[in-house]
């Protein structure tokens, strides 16, 4: 461990980063875009079924009970142990901080603050080739006894939380379904709807003179999030006249009473059908919580669940259960993936970074958060354990993840530099 | 022995740094600390060598000299408790040392916060909150809509109404102007016409539940041929029968007769009882909540109008059912696991004499959803089988049916008035001769100005609107898409979503009168102000203490209020807890969401009570009575309540019922579905009845793991607990108080025994078997500071006798709520002041909320 660290910094001292986009395109002519998908399990996982024994690293080291289900795929996925935020303190916070390493105390007086997550960092960046810059679904409603925490798993410039979609249908009709206005008439409802927003601004531009400092920053909330509406009709227009893209196979549209599982499952499908017609390259879910156990044969709710005890009893076994089944779910994910051929000439899966985690270990611990990473979008050399120093900011992880899918940035939320170890193999 | 001497001088320590704090406006290390500091900790972080930049030699001792030194604080407190420092190799801190700094440390580290995040009272404009903007739109529509697409505003602050937490976004921008079409249409259109109140009259026998006696039936018809068929001689039990009798072969009949025996026998004990050829007889098929399985009547089509409705049911119950099971449910069932306006009747009469039950209830207005009857059952699937599976060993036939419903009859929809006064002053008529231009004008000023609670609007953006009105009415032909459509803007602007209470300095002003009828009404109603109490405004009478005085009650009688009593109860107890467990019937027989739901209303109405009968507050902590309905009197063994609204029942003071201490809720609380927590239940006193709050638990704790397969009881599991350093600091205050309630199961009930189950595994056995362990509570304990007590009453006593802590706490929880802001340090002799007054007023609620309302803080901007 000590030796294999040590070569690493000695080696990354002497060379320098290789540059990320070579990682990307050196042998296709077309160039592939790059897209991240998070997701977001709300409360931890299970101690005993997930994490591989410490001193096991590298290439060669034994999964736990809950991987049994991807074992096949280990050379393209990597375990990450002793990534967490400094800042993050909050033990029913599972998605509210993941994406962000925001202090929630930052701003004296105030008792909640967030930052930008590193999904919108990236959908910044990536949204402005696509219709959508991202897709963020919330699949365990937004009640806060779900384990992801209040607010939401996506956080904008503002550190202003992103509303999510309900359910796959509602993604799927994002994506997919026509419109069948006639252009005259969406032209005009947008050009009405940019008026709306004029109206409501004069409204807000005579309270903003009449208050005092601290409640223009209140006003200014306001002010920000009709300009992110004008943003959106903006390009709202600016796609107007382009169709929707389907994928050339068949797409069924997911049927409401989806829970669970199958739910998940049809998420991860229009993921991958909005990736293959570029609809949308960056994604966000805050997984089912509830819903997922039940789908899976378990009568706990996820909080019970977050409360097992570690031994062997009833609640620990089914949270092993919870655990081994979304990362069946994201197996199969990444053989479709892995099966559908991108512009470029490989596979979506190679030009994709897929996170799964959370912000939360076990019960209410926040150290050491799970972190699994898979996919080739960022450059990553896949297939290992790895240990990292204790205490080793989530972030640098969130930071290795924008650069490597070459967004040009030196920082991301608490990050002290990218993890080196990740280009290398 | 030495532990205990230990103890009591670090109560005293504590004693005293709770009394500075008064003085002192700082968080203070205690500088006897720094030895520890020096002794273990200079090795890497003295000045010289400051390893991980981390300088105690020179770090301040005064944590709230600036925001890097208090974060410099926070990391020593989090890597000392996580165990992260000092490091393994080097010399570890004693375990009194350790217990002594971690002790002061977190509380300062608590004070430091609290002082650096006080802005002296300042308090942010701030957006509606959830619960506000639905009673707001209410006020305006004249019902409620719905508003579960919005975020729910329960985040991680301590109450829904300070202004700093309550963030605006776009998405909640499109929701807003969302939900204001979806109900203005449902506001203006729905209205036009007075729906029909119709009877509909249900013998479930004819109707509704033919699906299931179509089961029932060929059920019994099957059951009977299967029996017929094994009489025959074992030569003649053959395929060529089997096809005769309409089977494919021998084993198809078999398997259908032999899969489900029990459920077979309950289809023909269902037909054999006389009284199901009249009505439904509500059996528990299986545990399957479907129309299948279950006789579930419905009387109304989902598409009836909203409004109110009178449910007649004529039923009764079996002599040999259970007091629990002789109740019917009925919801509006909205989706999948979506029900609506739930209610639950108690069947008191019999088979022979059966009753008629009237209730009344309520449809929300747009909603489509029928409605459902249905006995009495667990909530969850795993609980209804266990429930089920238990009946059917001790009887062969699983759960007996426990009331019978002759019929069902629904009658409405009614109202009070109509139309609707709130509906017919958003279409104004046309005056004779009067402009397109100056009508819209009049209309949507006057929808703005009581959107805006009596505020004008802006003159831009009236006039703005008023050309959206007119563009889109197209000469008046299109007037109620454009109402919509400009209404639904006004809904969305700022100073609707806002409450803005605007200074011309940044000192700190007098409010105006309109924006103190503002700030009260959403105090006491979490509503805007009515006209009365605008007109008063206007007229500048608020102010006036016997104006005032006489407002505050009329709204403390108003129904509004109990938007209070329950907005800011629910809050103030952390009653959140309550919904995140379940409580399987296997280890909670008897507890269900009727419960739960009946358990929460007690602490509600308990405090309605108090409220409407100028009863002390501190009857919170020990009473003679219990505020209950018909559930929680069954579940407590109470008798003399019927029906299903609270009323008082007197309880000797052998009862451990009466105060919170007593009350379901709070054990339900304290639990997590399986065992209780001493640890939750403890903090939670600490916190809500002594004000004296624990400092958070500390993040990335080490587990236990020594014990992980012992069993041991609760007690034991928790003394286990107190050996180290980091947890004896806090749990040594906080667990005695859990152990004097562990005479109260996780859900509620009075236990002298806790039972333990535990998963046996047997080799070579797939299924699990399991063990009890029992164990006698030893229910003794003693309260920070005091004397030990040696049960659950010693610890109602010594609880009921610092009623000063719970009234200082409770002022406290009021400011906050009302003032949308923090608790600060700086508002302490506010806090006491009101307290005083409370206290020579009579001490109960009503005179905390004048004490409040009167005081010079609370007309403050």
């Amino acid at each position: 461990m000590q030796n294999r660290r040590q070569f690493l910094r000695s080696s990354s001292a002497l060379i320098a980063l290789p540059f990320l986009e070579s990682f990307a395109s050196s042998k296709s002519m077309v160039e592939a875009p790059k897209r991240v998908i998070f997701l977001g399990t709300g409360f931890g996982v299970t101690q005993r079924g997930w994490y591989p024994k410490q001193d096991d690293t590298g290439y060669d080291y034994e999964l736990q009970d809950a991987f049994k289900p991807i074992a096949k795929l280990k050379k393209d996925f990597t375990i990450f142990q002793n990534l967490e935020h400094q800042h993050s303190r909050d033990g029913h916070s599972g998605s509210t901080f993941w994406l962000t390493g925001a202090d929630r105390f930052a701003m004296p007086g105030q008792s909640f603050h967030n930052t930008i997550s590193v999904d919108q960092a990236a959908a910044n960046e990536f949204g402005k080739h696509t219709r959508y810059n991202s897709m963020v679904l919330f699949g365990a409603g937004n009640s806060a006894s779900t384990g992801h925490g209040s607010g939401s798993i996506s956080w904008n410039r503002q550190g202003k939380p992103i509303m999510g979609m309900p359910n796959p249908v509602a993604m799927y009709h994002k994506l997919f379904s026509a419109d069948n206005m006639p252009l005259e008439q969406r032209k005009v409802l947008l050009k009405d709807n940019r008026s709306a927003l004029d109206t409501v601004l004069l409204s807000a531009k005579s309270m903003r003179k009449r208050v005092t400092k601290t409640d223009k920053d209140k006003v200014d909330e306001y002010f920000d999030s009709i300009r992110e509406l004008e943003n959106r009709i903006s390009k709202d227009e600016k796609w107007l006249e382009v169709p929707k893209k389907k994928p050339s196979r068949k797409l069924i549209e997911p049927s409401v009473s989806l829970e669970g599982a199958p739910e998940i499952e049809a998420a991860y499908d229009l993921m991958l059908a909005a990736m293959e017609v570029d609809a949308c390259r960056v994604f966000s879910y805050q997984l089912p919580g509830d819903t997922f156990m039940t789908s899976i044969g378990s009568s706990f709710t996820a909080h019970a669940i977050s409360h097992h005890n570690g031994s062997n009893d009833e609640r620990t076994r089914d949270s092993i259960l919870k655990d081994s089944s979304h990362l069946k779910l994201v197996g199969k994910f990444i053989e479709k993936m892995k099966k559908t051929r991108d512009v470029d000439g490989r596979s979506i899966f190679d030009n994709t970074t897929l996170v799964l985690g959370s912000n939360l270990r076990v019960k209410h611990t926040l150290d050491n958060c799970p972190t699994f990473v898979t996919g080739g979008g960022s450059g990553f050399k896949h297939g290992r354990h790895i240990v990292m120093d204790k205490k080793t900011p989530l972030c640098n992880l969130w930071l290795s993840i924008l650069k490597g899918s070459g967004i040009q940035t030196n920082s991301f939320g608490d990050s002290t530099g990218v993890i080196k170890e990740l280009f290398y193999a | 022995m030495i532990f205990r001497k230990i103890v009591k001088v670090f109560w005293s320590c504590t004693l005293l740094t709770s009394a500075n704090s008064v003085l002192s406006d700082d968080a203070i290390m205690p500088k006897k600390h720094l030895k520890v500091l020096e002794k273990y900790c200079f090795d890497c972080h003295d000045t010289d060598t400051q390893k991980g930049k981390l300088d105690l030699e020179t770090l301040s001792f005064n944590m709230t000299k600036d925001i890097p030194t208090a974060e410099h604080w926070q990391n020593i407190l989090d890597s000392i408790n996580s165990g992260e420092m000092p490091p393994e190799k080097k010399k570890q801190i004693s375990p009194e040392e350790k217990t002594a700094l971690l002790r002061d440390l977190s509380i300062q580290m608590v004070r430091a916060r609290d002082i650096l995040s006080d802005n002296g009272g300042e308090i942010t404009m701030r957006r509606m909150n959830r619960r506000e903007y639905t009673n707001s739109m209410e006020s305006l529509l004249g019902f409620k809509p719905d508003v579960r697409e919005l975020p729910t505003d329960d985040g991680s602050f301590k109450f829904d109404t300070y202004g700093n937490s309550l963030f605006f976004s776009s998405d909640q921008f499109e929701l807003y102007r969302k939900i204001a079409q979806v109900n203005l249409r449902t506001a203006m259109k729905g209205f036009k016409k007075k729906p029909k109140s119709e009877k509909k009259h249900i013998e479930p026998e004819f109707e509704l539940i033919h699906t299931f006696l179509e089961v029932a039936k060929s059920n019994a018809e099957h059951l009977e041929k299967g029996q017929a068929f094994l009489r025959l001689p074992k030569s003649e039990q053959t395929i060529e029968t089997a096809k005769k009798m309409g089977y494919d072969d021998v084993p198809h009949i078999l398997k259908r007769f032999t899969n489900g025996p029990g459920g077979y026998a309950r289809a023909a004990d269902y037909l054999k009882r006389p009284e199901a050829a009249t009505g439904a007889v509500m059996v528990h098929y299986n545990w399957k909540r479907t129309l299948k399985y279950n006789p579930v009547i419905i009387p109304a089509d989902k598409n009836r109008a909203g409004g109110k409705y009178i449910l007649r049911i004529r039923a009764g119950s079996y002599d040999y059912a259970p007091e629990r099971e002789r109740y019917l449910n009925y919801s509006f069932k909205a989706g999948k696991n979506q029900f609506h306006n739930k209610g639950f009747v108690k069947v008191e009469g019999t088979i022979e004499k059966p009753q008629i039950i009237e209730v009344e209830i309520e449809k929300d207005f747009g909603m489509t959803a029928p409605l459902e009857i249905l006995h009495r059952m667990y909530d969850d699937y795993k609980s209804q089988k266990y429930a089920f599976e238990k009946a059917q060993k001790e009887n062969g036939f699983g759960s007996q049916p426990a009331v019978w419903v002759d019929w069902v009859e629904l009658e409405g929809p009614y109202f009070d008035e109509w139309p609707l006064k709130e509906q017919s002053s958003l279409i104004l008529t046309q005056n004779d001769g009067e402009s397109e231009e100056v009508y819209a004008k009049r209309m949507i000023s006057g929808f703005a100005t009581k959107a805006f609670r009596g505020q004008q609007p802006d003159q831009e953006f009236l006039k703005s609107l008023v050309w959206r009105y007119l563009s889109k009415s197209e000469g008046g032909k299109e007037k109620v898409d454009a109402l919509v459509d400009v209404y639904s803007l006004v809904l969305a602007s700022p100073d609707f979503i806002y409450i803005c209470e605007p200074r011309e300095g940044e000192r700190t002003a007098e409010m105006d009168q309109r924006e103190f009828a503002v700030r009260l009404s959403y105090f006491l109603w979490s509503s805007p102000p009515d006209q009365e109490l605008l007109n008063l405004a206007k007229e500048g009478k608020l102010y006036d203490e016997g104006i005032l005085s006489a407002q505050t009650t009329r709204l403390l009688t108003d129904a509004r209020s109990n938007n209070f009593i329950s907005g800011f109860t629910h809050q103030w107890l952390d009653m959140k807890r309550l919904d995140q467990f379940d409580f399987p019937a296997e280890f909670n027989p008897g507890f269900d969401d009727t419960i739960r739901e009946s358990a929460r209303q007690e602490v509600y109405q308990t405090i309605r009570y108090l409220l409407d009968n100028k009863q002390p507050m501190s009857k919170l902590l020990k009473a003679d009575f219990v505020i209950v309905n018909n559930v929680m009197a069954d579940y407590y063994g109470l008798s003399g309540v019927s029906g299903t609204d609270f009323s008082k029942v007197s309880v000797p003071e052998s009862s451990p019922r009466g105060g919170l201490l007593g009350m379901a809720a709070i054990h339900l609380m304290g639990s997590d579905g399986l065992r209780t927590s001493p640890v939750e239940r403890g903090s939670w006193v600490l916190r809500h009845l002594l004000d004296d709050p624990p400092p958070p638990a500390p993040a990335n704790v080490p587990q236990l793991e020594r014990l992980e397969n012992e069993v041991l009881s609760t007690r034991q599991m928790l003394k286990a607990h107190q050996e180290e350093a980091q947890c004896a600091q806090c749990h040594q205050k906080i667990d005695p108080i859990g152990f004097a309630m562990e005479n109260f199961t996780a859900a509620g009930l009075w236990r002298t025994q806790e039972t333990i189950r535990v998963e046996e595994h047997v080799k070579g056995k797939k299924k699990l078997s399991y063990k009890n362990h029992t164990f006698d509570i030893d229910p003794s304990g003693k309260l920070p500071g005091g004397k030990d007590f040696s049960d659950y009453f010693g610890l109602r006593d010594a609880v009921a006798k610092r009623e000063k802590a719970f009234a200082m706490g409770f002022s406290k929880a009021l400011i906050a709520y009302s003032l949308g802001r923090p608790y600060n340090i700086s508002d302490h002799n506010f806090a006491t002041s009101v307290t005083n007054k409370a206290e020579s007023q009579g001490n109960d609620l009503g005179s905390f909320l004048h004490a409040l309302v009167q005081s010079k803080q609370f007309r403050s901007k």
